[in-house]
């Protein structure tokens, strides 16, 4: 893959790698265990640029493209997924205020989001059937100039720990998607009340919550109701992001599988030597190369700032199939020792099904990409 | 405000080289290459040195054309310049060439405070570079140095030998060896990776250095670098009770120079 790769593409790619090793892997299965949230590994990343990745350099920003910032994702997921998709919630959240800001909020916001003093979150899930539907829906009514939210999200990622949220709400219940806005919203505002943190089964150091919303004051984000192609591109630019972090824990999985069937001897030969195990590993890694290649093609599009919604989504579907599908079978290969909640492969085993099913629907991607074609 | 200047090696990451198990040759077509361990030490101390004293780190390296690859790594740590020679014979050079042509390459650039390298590369590991070094340059050598402190302007070097710390001063210019737990490399961030790309660069010709045949002809030669197997015993003491059992596997151990 490396031919792709720019030398400090490469470099990044390294260093990323490195941190991990130093930084996260030490921790990843005792933040599993607790679920803490760890704020000084935050700290650290953000000493290394890692919570500005693509942000502009005139705020803080290390500009370093979509690209690099994928291969930085990747590599933090082979320790923790949990501590990349902190990176990954926050990074979204900065890349609607980069793609949509006005020019003062960039100013107001990015500076502090680029170097990690704040952190960013995106509430867009609601408990409802659908957009500005049911008693929790995230209503948005004018006021004194500005306007004020109602509402609840649900399943919020960096609830509680972010100090700005991007929201999604309707200005017209009864038009639907049609009236959907973005909005900014400070973790202080009044009225906003974040839910207990949620016990998920993987991610479990990244806190997920319910936020509350009773009129809370929100500033609007891009154009009102122009929130629905907002939310799509949005969620489009996660999913890549979340590919790269479900390829981060297949890879680091099926080199642990890899390892282990080295070692591990039955019958008078290590079971790498059998043509059942060979199979796993070839088709597991194989997958994993071609979903990496995806990956980087669908960042490459976004660094260039052209379409990329259908890659994305496919990327999305390729990447889901391969996550789960790809841990059962490198838990087979580890058997009643990856099966151990002492060893990495449970972890990555619960960890991988956060990387794609979060955030958008399993059916999500085969409409955009037959939209697309058809 | 000292002017330090680091050596460094590329070698090829000993994670990456596979052995072939039916005549433990190396396979390193997938090796990757990176600056060698104590090396990065020794970029990072001198570093920390700058950060507290004041002046300037430039880096230096002799190697294949592959080392190319190490100069913006290198200039991601911290160094402001770094000089480099390629020689595609630097892969079969041994201790004395490497150090001629440093020593060389030292002569042409100019002169400095402080001359700092890793205890040994990770691949070979003859911790001969900074003795060979001073030598050549007439200059006192320090190595094995496991902390480095100021002290009103003076560098003190603690050495850690096999039974004992020595601290020793210098006055005048020196070349140092660090050990590796004299520091923990940080990790560039990405400001520092893009800001490599803004540092210069200098290639040195070898045939600008004026080193003759003999003096680029290496001494040692390497005939052979086989892989290292632990082969597995395949042993199973399954005679007699638990303590028969034991016994065995105690003698065995024994045996083997475990006690």
């Amino acid at each position: 893959m490396s031919y792709l790769l720019t030398e400090d593409q490469q470099l990044i790619q390294k260093n990323a790698r490195d941190f991990a090793k130093q930084y996260l892997e030490p921790m990843a299965v005792q933040l599993d265990k607790t679920g803490e949230f760890p704020a000084e590994v935050v700290k650290k990343l953000a000493s290394h640029d890692f919570l500005g990745w693509f942000l502009p350099a005139e705020f803080g920003g290390a500009e370093v493209g979509y690209v690099s910032y994928a291969l930085g994702v990747e590599e933090l997921s082979r320790a923790s997924a949990a501590v990349a998709s902190i990176v990954v919630n926050h990074s979204s959240a900065a890349y609607a205020i980069n793609r949509w800001g006005t020019a003062e909020q960039k100013k107001k916001y990015l500076p502090a989001l680029a170097k990690g003093e704040k952190l960013g979150a995106v509430a867009m899930s609601e408990p409802g059937p659908s957009v500005g539907q049911g008693p929790e829906a995230v209503i948005a009514t004018q006021q004194d100039g500005g306007y004020v939210l109602n509402g609840c999200k649900c399943y919020v990622a960096n609830a509680g720990v972010a100090d700005l949220y991007v929201v999604f709400g309707c200005t017209d219940p009864a038009a639907g998607a049609k009236s959907l806005t973005a909005f900014l919203v400070s973790a202080k505002a009044a009225g906003l009340e974040v839910g207990a943190k949620k016990s998920t089964m993987g991610l479990r150091a990244r806190p997920t919550a319910d936020v509350v919303f009773r009129n809370v004051a929100a500033e609007v984000l891009g154009t009102v109701n122009a929130g629905t192609p907002i939310a799509a591109e949005l969620l489009a630019a996660l999913a890549v992001a979340e590919a790269a972090q479900t390829v981060g824990v297949v890879g680091f999985a099926v080199e642990h599988a890899a390892k282990y069937a080295q070692q591990r001897v039955q019958f008078g030969r290590p079971i790498s030597a059998f043509q059942a195990i060979q199979t796993i590993l070839a088709e597991v890694s194989t997958n994993c190369y071609v979903a990496r290649l995806a990956v980087y093609d669908a960042a490459a599009l976004i660094e260039q700032g052209k379409p990329f919604t259908t890659e994305a989504a496919m990327v999305k579907l390729f990447a889901q199939r391969l996550g789960i599908n790809s841990l059962v079978e490198t838990l087979q290969i580890e058997g009643g020792y990856g099966y151990s909640e002492e060893m990495f492969m449970a972890k990555l085993f619960r960890d991988v099904s956060g990387t794609t099913i979060l955030e958008s629907p399993l059916e999500f991607p085969e409409q955009v990409i037959a939209a697309s074609i058809a | 405000m000292p002017k330090i200047l680091v050596c460094y090696k590329w070698v090829l990451d000993e994670q990456d080289i596979r052995i072939n198990p039916n005549d433990l040759s190396l396979d390193v077509s997938r090796a990757k290459g990176k600056i060698s361990d104590f090396d990065r030490n020794a970029i990072e101390e001198a570093v920390l040195l700058v950060e507290r004293l004041g002046g300037t780190v430039d880096a230096l390296t002799y190697g294949t054309p592959a080392a190319k690859q190490s100069l913006k790594d290198v200039l991601s740590r911290g160094p402001n310049k770094v000089y480099w020679i390629q020689d595609p014979a630097a892969e079969k050079a041994d201790a004395h060439v490497i150090a001629t042509v440093l020593a060389g390459a030292i002569r042409r650039i100019g002169s400095y405070d402080l001359i700092i390298c890793g205890e040994g590369s990770s691949d070979s590991y003859n911790q001969q570079m900074a003795s060979r070094l001073a030598a050549t340059l007439d200059l006192p050598a320090v190595t094995f140095t496991s902390q480095i402190t100021s002290d009103n302007g003076t560098l003190k070097f603690t050495r850690k030998l096999d039974d004992c710390t020595e601290v020793a001063t210098v006055s005048g210019p020196a070349v140092v060896s660090v050990l590796g737990e004299i520091n923990h490399p940080r990790i560039p961030g990405l400001k520092q990776v893009l800001g490599a790309s803004k540092k210069p660069s200098e290639e040195i010709k070898l045939a600008d250095l004026g080193l003759s045949p003999q003096e680029l002809t290496p001494r040692a030669i390497r005939k052979s670098v086989k892989g290292f197997v632990m082969s597995r015993k395949n042993v199973i003491f399954k005679d007699g009770d638990a303590a028969h059992k034991v016994a065995q596997l105690v003698a065995s151990l024994a045996k083997e120079g475990l006690s």
